[in-house]
């Protein structure tokens, strides 16, 4: 059937699990993972509600796809009301837990309340516990994985879990599955951790039923065929996203100290050459790469840190391989901060998997902060009397740690850069839309990616609209509201289905994803009502957040971005065009000037 | 004549059989070759779509012909990749 239709509903304040059927109609409609969960979320709590507050819920979700043999069927989506951004979360992630939750059974984990102890859920297929997980409190996410392993007795069990910095609130927290995979953004981390839920584990063999087993499998050896022939996805499984550091670094739309400038002089130390070339010392920072639950691309980097690298050369239980950089972690643990160090990167980035933070928003929030050292705002006084100037690499790695364990200077970037900088005076330095702080591509020079940072209903964010093809083609404006909410209505939907967004970059059209939707779910998906699927998740979503009490005011840019030039790279000397696109986005949206939808929108999507 | 060739990205990956991978160099080409001529030439041409910049300004793909080169100059070839 692709939902296994049946929802595990945990009351954290009482200590119960139950089970409930899913509501099919909802499904129908909403389709699954980010759609679904957003759904359920909506009627369920309070948008208005404290984000760290019982009344939030947090859902764990799956999508039909998931736990299937579509290429890439492993994904699986946070969805709750963000710490960060108090706007709509929805947080994706890849590895195997995603997967095994489905075959456990469950389209849908609803954790709500509050435990009054720490505690983790375990789950074997039917049978689901809430048990005490003190002895796990204060403990890293790569401490506890072996231990619940161990506690079990069974090393296949799939783990997602928050670190130290859920446990105390960091707002930009992540949910970490399967070590160096996670649900990274909004602080959906800190969510999990307000409800005293250190981790959930899970075993699965119940498998995944088709509704359509034929269609469904026709359809998924098509879309697998496309990806295997892409001539692009070569060169996703051999260098990762991190190939995009020369893109963006010679494009000139490379985010610099803070946006300050838009290419990195060091971006050749952090590209993909750089990760695959031996250093001075014969050390090659990358091993090989890695895929995700049924995914047949392989994006994933494995690296390991050169031991004599300052950052590791007396912690030998860093010098192990891990999940290496991303082009998103190349980008705010190396040019954001000024820092051209890969291994210093790499090793930031290991920090953030383990303690459990976002290493967008702490590279962001660490760029804030080395301006506002650079400026003045703040002196080694605030700092602990460490050096925040931009490039400073040590730093950067001191900082990651006292982030994530929410000591010293790293309580404060704990705050995220908006709160950051509104507490040092500078609310203008704060590189982030809706609190959220923004992605590896700046606004000005890809005119797209600026409308889609404004425009995203989580806040910043570069995997909600998909303008990378127009922005890279044209500085212009034209067109881009366009592309943005073509794309935004699109991926909406792919994120609903449970693979992964990046069989869109990698050869898969519209299509397909409907093909294999059509083939695992009763009811007749057809491509319109697909795309349509996804409006409706949008404009839901968009629902959610004016009620939380967002309005078109948040859809904005910093003062940097609308007003400062670029200075330098094919954008040279140029501005966003937003107030120019957001009339136009608006109109295309169906939605007024004032940016809240029309009823006849509301009315056309089912909504009202 | 001279030019600066950069291969951004993988483009690396796409080069034609003999051709050493490079992501940097100084090519001594024929007086009058054109952007697109050249990456007939490197092999790429045909195997993925790619932005060029020359001396730092977008060469728009349907001048890839006509766009030609000149000793000295700095081309960059850049697939234009998505997310990530």
């Amino acid at each position: 059937m692709g939902w296994q239709q049946t929802i595990l509903r945990v009351n954290l304040t009482n200590g119960t699990c139950t089970t409930e059927p899913l509501n099919m109609d909802w499904a129908q409609h909403y389709l699954g993972s980010r759609g679904l969960a957003t759904k359920y979320l909506m009627a369920e709590i309070d948008p208005k509600v404290d984000p760290l507050s019982p009344g939030n819920k947090l859902i764990i979700a799956t999508g039909p796809l998931t736990g299937t043999g579509a290429s890439t069927g492993g994904r699986w989506t946070a969805v709750t009301k963000g710490a960060l951004t108090g706007a709509i979360a929805s947080s994706n992630s890849g590895g195997q837990f995603g997967g095994e939750l489905k075959m456990a059974g469950y389209d849908l984990v609803i954790l709500e309340g509050r435990s009054p102890t720490p505690v983790y859920l375990y789950i074997e297929d039917e049978r689901a516990h809430l048990l005490p997980a003190e002895h796990l409190w204060g403990r890293s996410v790569w401490e506890i994985e072996p231990a619940i392993k161990e506690a079990h007795n069974d090393p296949l069990i799939r783990i997602a879990s928050i670190g130290q910095a859920g446990e105390y609130g960091n707002r930009y927290a992540c949910i970490v599955n399967d070590l160096h995979r996670a649900a990274g953004r909004s602080g959906v981390g800190a969510v999990m951790g307000s409800k005293n839920l250190k981790a959930i584990a899970v075993r699965g063999t119940r498998g995944v039923k088709p509704h359509d087993p034929a269609k469904f499998m026709a359809a998924v050896k098509v879309a697998t065929d496309a990806l295997a022939s892409n001539k692009g996805r070569k060169g996703m499984t051999s260098d990762g996203t991190i190939a995009m550091m020369d893109v963006t670094g010679g494009f000139g739309a490379l985010p610099t100290r803070n946006n300050r400038e838009v290419q990195f002089e060091d971006a050749g130390k952090l590209n993909a050459k750089a990760m695959k070339s031996p250093n001075e010392n014969g050390h090659t920072n990358l091993i090989q790469n890695a895929a995700c639950f049924a995914c047949t691309i392989g994006c994933g980097r494995i690296s390991h840190i050169d031991p004599q690298h300052f950052s590791v050369k007396d912690k030998p239980q860093y010098q192990k391989a891990s999940g290496g950089l991303e082009y998103e972690t190349a980008y705010a643990l190396g040019s954001a901060v000024g820092v051209g160090d890969m291994d210093a990167a790499t090793y930031a980035g290991f920090l953030c998997n383990e303690y459990g933070m976002d290493p967008i928003s702490f590279g962001g929030t660490l760029a804030a902060a080395m301006e506002l050292f650079t400026v003045g705002a703040i002196t080694l006084e605030q700092t602990g009397g460490v050096d925040l100037s931009f490039g400073n690499a040590e730093a950067l790695c001191l900082m990651a740690e006292l982030a994530g364990k929410g000591e010293g200077f790293g309580r404060d970037l704990g705050l995220g850069s908006k709160l950051l900088c509104e507490k040092y005076g500078r609310p203008e330095l704060s590189m982030a839309v809706k609190g959220q702080e923004f992605a590896a591509y700046d606004g000005r020079a890809m005119q797209g990616m600026g409308l889609g940072y404004a425009t995203s209903n989580r806040g910043a964010c570069h995997l909600r609209a998909n303008p990378y093809g127009a922005d890279f083609t044209s500085t212009a404006t034209e067109g881009k509201a366009e592309v943005v909410k073509t794309s935004q209505d699109l991926i909406s939907a792919i994120d609903a289905t449970g693979l992964c967004l990046f069989t869109l970059h990698s050869g898969a059209t519209p299509e397909h994803y409907a093909m294999q939707i059509d083939g695992a779910c009763e009811g007749d998906w057809t491509l319109p009502r697909f795309l349509e699927t996804g409006e409706r998740i949008w404009n839901l979503e968009r629902q959610f957040n004016l009620a939380a009490g967002l309005t078109a005011k948040d859809d904005t840019l910093p003062k940097r971005i609308l007003e400062e030039p670029a200075p330098s790279g094919v954008a040279k000397g140029l501005v966003s065009g937003l107030k120019t696109m957001l009339p136009e986005y608006y109109q295309l949206r169906g939605w007024g000037e004032d940016g809240v939808p029309t009823g006849e929108t509301l009315a056309r999507l089912g909504l009202k | 004549m001279r030019v600066n060739v950069k291969l951004m990205g993988w483009l690396r990956h796409y080069l034609r059989e003999g051709i050493e991978e490079f992501d940097d160099r100084d090519l001594d080409l024929a007086a009058g070759e054109t952007v697109g001529g050249l990456a007939s030439a490197l092999g790429f041409r045909d195997e993925l779509d790619f932005l060029a910049l020359l001396n730092g300004e977008r060469v728009p793909t349907e001048r890839f012909d006509q766009t030609t080169l000149n000793d000295g100059d700095a081309l960059v070839y850049i697939p234009p990749l998505k997310g990530g």
